[in-house]
């Protein structure tokens, strides 16, 4: 009888890092980090900490904008164009638009504070778990991968590092730029941006960060799901771009039906 | 394969580090200063035509109010309002029936007087000759010197009489021609060609003559070929109005038509002045108006009465400097530059409290003082537009605001103090400050009345609160 080959020797497992390793590693070896997500224990912080981090970002950074004669002086000529098309399309009267011009100069940028304040609460945990259920969703049935959605979840919030990152970078172009809505995207070369335009608004959606945060969890669902990169990719930027398609096309329907 | 990743990591953290310290440190050490959306013009060279607007009324130049000059019952009234008449027709007949009377009894007293004198001539005849006869019979020693005065008595008591009826002949003559004179006083014709412009009274309405009162106003008669503008004006454009200007009237009821006027006529003395008491006159919130006659040059269907409102061309000023009327604001003025070594002594208003836009309107220049602390904007009203801030009267003395225009410099503004001129509804001639072709702010209204100072950085666009010019 001859003698059976032995098994080969299994891969040695991925040592384990530190929380603020995996922190760190998601921007530079996302896929190392995704590994050792794949064959460790679930764990809470690999979501809320990204989560929590987001979340008191924004927060400063809210505060510092806000802070700038310049924001505030572009949140007023705002609130003043939006009156101005109210008016030039005749939903509101000469004195309603002087009114609303005051309350507008006195309370505008008030608005802008409290979204500023709340936004960052829904979006820090809003994105692991929606971004989660996404990623599940195209593992589980499209790639066919067996990982459960809290894997899903954690490689959303990990993730999500490149957002905090995100927020970091775009409150220092907007402060340098004295413009609301600077950021790291094509919008960066438009002279006048307006925030209603949809081409200006593909252009918003063109950031480098987000582009990025894409990349890593493609990579993420990859090595989760044990598909390829390339095939991962594939499906989370088409999802991507069929979603900001929707967005651009509500916006401008909202706008076409009851005028922006 | 370690050192690889290690490597990678290495220069992937390295990179995002320094995007970051880049970007922190342009954010640290970059001005930070609002950018203020302003739009532009050019300073060009146009002709400029001040004008005074005015509103008032049309009126015939010629118009009469018939009244009469007898009381009595209207029995014939053969006109109606819009009726054209010529001088001499019958307008009204007033029931004559006691003028006749007057007229008879003045004629009978009259013919009675007559009567009278040919006694008293008869009388008279008589004690001429008795006086004769018995003068000679005193002559002769033959009467009495008493027997002979009374017949000079009774001859001159005659003569008297004589007179007296001769009197009484010449009043009762008087008293018929005055019967006969009111009596035609019933009859109303009209003292020109004209037209019924109003027609008060009505067949069978008692009217009073204008020896009572005032007198029935029964109709007015106007002659509607030559037309005026009766305009008002403030006290501080009637200054500059004068007989001849030139003037484009616009009437409501014809619209988009234009019509031409001169003016011949400029009130010496304000509306109201003599029925206002000194005590009245000094609360009364009405502004002080001056009535302004323009005749109209154009024959059109105008009636009396028709809203009109008048350019008055009060003065003019051709191919010099302008700038849209909405660039030029007030300000206080730029400090001198400071002597060096000399601590700065602030005497400077914070800029959100800079807030002046003076009103010139229809060239009537206001003087306005300017304070910081708090702010009044006053929406443009009539011709111009005001914003006067107050000062802090804790800074010490007012300061005396001046005109000034922003002017483009790349980016940023100037602001540059500008001598003024005229204006029409559009621009502002200006006398000295700026050249042609220098790009200066032009809007919007907030901007130039409130945020823009010296230096201020600017972007063009189209400004809030307005709509870019077609």
């Amino acid at each position: 009888m001859p003698p059976t080959p032995e098994p080969p020797p299994a891969a040695p497992p991925t040592p384990a890092t530190s929380l603020p390793g995996r922190l760190l590693n998601v921007f530079a070896a996302p896929g190392e980090v995704f590994d050792g997500i794949k064959t460790t224990p679930s764990s809470v912080a690999n979501w809320l900490v990204p989560a929590l981090l987001f979340m008191v970002l924004s927060w400063l950074s809210a505060g510092l904008i806000f802070s700038q004669p310049a924001i505030r002086q572009q949140i007023s000529e705002l609130s003043t164009k939006a009156i101005d098309r109210q008016v030039e399309k005749g939903k509101i009267s000469g004195a309603q638009a002087d009114q609303a011009r005051a309350a507008a100069e006195k309370f505008g940028s008030v608005g802008y504070e409290i979204g500023a304040a709340v936004a960052p609460v829904f979006a820090a945990f809003a994105s692991p778990f929606f971004g989660g259920l996404i990623l599940w969703l195209v593992g589980a049935f499209a790639l066919k991968g067996p990982f459960s959605y809290m894997k899903a979840v954690e490689v959303a919030g990990l993730s999500n590092m490149i957002l905090a990152l995100s927020v970091i970078v775009k409150t220092l172009l907007i402060l340098i730029t004295g413009n609301l809505f600077a950021s790291p995207s094509l919008a960066l070369v438009v002279k006048d941006f307006d925030p209603q335009n949809p081409v200006h608004s593909l252009f918003v959606m063109l950031d480098v960060m987000v582009l990025w945060l894409l990349v890593v969890r493609s990579i993420g669902l990859a090595r989760v799901s044990g598909a390829s990169v390339g095939k991962a990719a594939a499906w989370i930027f088409g999802i991507w771009i069929a979603f900001m398609g929707v967005i651009i096309g509500f916006g401008a329907t909202v706008r076409a039906v009851f005028g922006g | 394969m370690a050192n690889s990743k290690k490597r990678r990591k290495i220069i992937i953290f390295s990179i995002i580090g320094v995007v970051l310290v880049a970007l922190t440190l342009v954010a640290i050490f970059k001005k930070k200063q609002p950018v203020i959306t302003v739009q532009t013009e050019k300073v060009i060279r146009t002709n400029i035509i001040e004008t005074v607007v005015a509103n008032g009324k049309i009126y015939p130049v010629v118009q009469v109010h018939i009244s009469p000059e007898v009381s009595g019952e209207i029995i014939e009234l053969p006109v109606k309002e819009g009726q054209r008449v010529k001088k001499g027709d019958l307008l009204v007949k007033i029931n004559p029936d006691i003028y006749i009377a007057a007229v008879n009894l003045a004629k009978a007293s009259y013919e009675s007087s007559i009567a009278a004198k040919a006694s008293a001539v008869a009388s008279l005849e008589k004690a001429q000759a008795d006086y004769d006869r018995n003068q000679e019979l005193f002559n002769q020693k033959l009467l009495s010197e008493s027997d002979f005065i009374g017949f000079k008595s009774a001859r001159d008591v005659a003569k008297a009489q004589l007179d007296s009826a001769i009197d009484q002949v010449n009043v009762a003559k008087a008293n018929v021609d005055n019967a006969e004179e009111e009596l035609a006083k019933t009859t109303i014709v009209s003292p020109l060609d004209g037209t019924i412009s109003k027609l008060n009274s009505q067949l069978g309405e008692r009217v009073l003559g204008t020896v009572q009162n005032a007198g029935t106003d029964i109709m007015v008669v106007s002659d509607l070929n030559t037309m005026e503008a009766r305009v008002d004006v403030g006290e501080m454009d009637v200054v500059l109005i004068r007989p001849g200007q030139n003037v484009s009237l616009e009437v409501d009821s014809f619209k988009d038509q234009k019509f031409t006027g001169t003016v011949t006529d400029v009130a010496s003395s304000s509306e109201g002045l003599n029925s206002l008491s000194s005590a009245s006159s000094s609360t009364t919130q009405d502004a002080t108006k001056f009535e302004i006659r323009i005749r109209i040059s154009e024959k059109e269907s105008f009636r009396p009465g028709m809203s009109v409102t008048g350019e008055i061309e009060t003065r003019s000023r051709t191919n010099v400097l302008a700038v849209p009327f909405a660039s030029v604001t007030a300000r206080p003025p730029k400090p001198p530059p400071k002597p060096p070594g000399k601590s700065p002594k602030t005497n400077s208003v914070s800029p959100a409290s800079k807030a002046t836009n003076i009103a010139k309107a229809g060239g009537s220049e206001t003087n306005t003082v300017k304070v910081a602390g708090s702010e009044t904007n006053t929406a443009p009203t009539g011709n111009g537009a005001t914003n006067v801030a107050k000062a802090d009267k804790k800074g010490g003395a007012q300061q005396k605001l001046v005109d000034v225009v922003f002017v483009v410099e790349g980016n940023h503004v100037k602001m540059v103090p500008v001598k003024t001129g005229i204006s029409d509804e559009t621009h502002w001639e200006i006398v000295e400050g700026l050249k042609e072709g220098d790009e200066i702010v032009s809007g919007g209204f907030r901007a130039i009345s409130r945020d823009l100072d010296d230096g201020k950085k600017i972007r063009k666009g189209v400004a809030t609160g307005e709509e870019p010019k077609s």
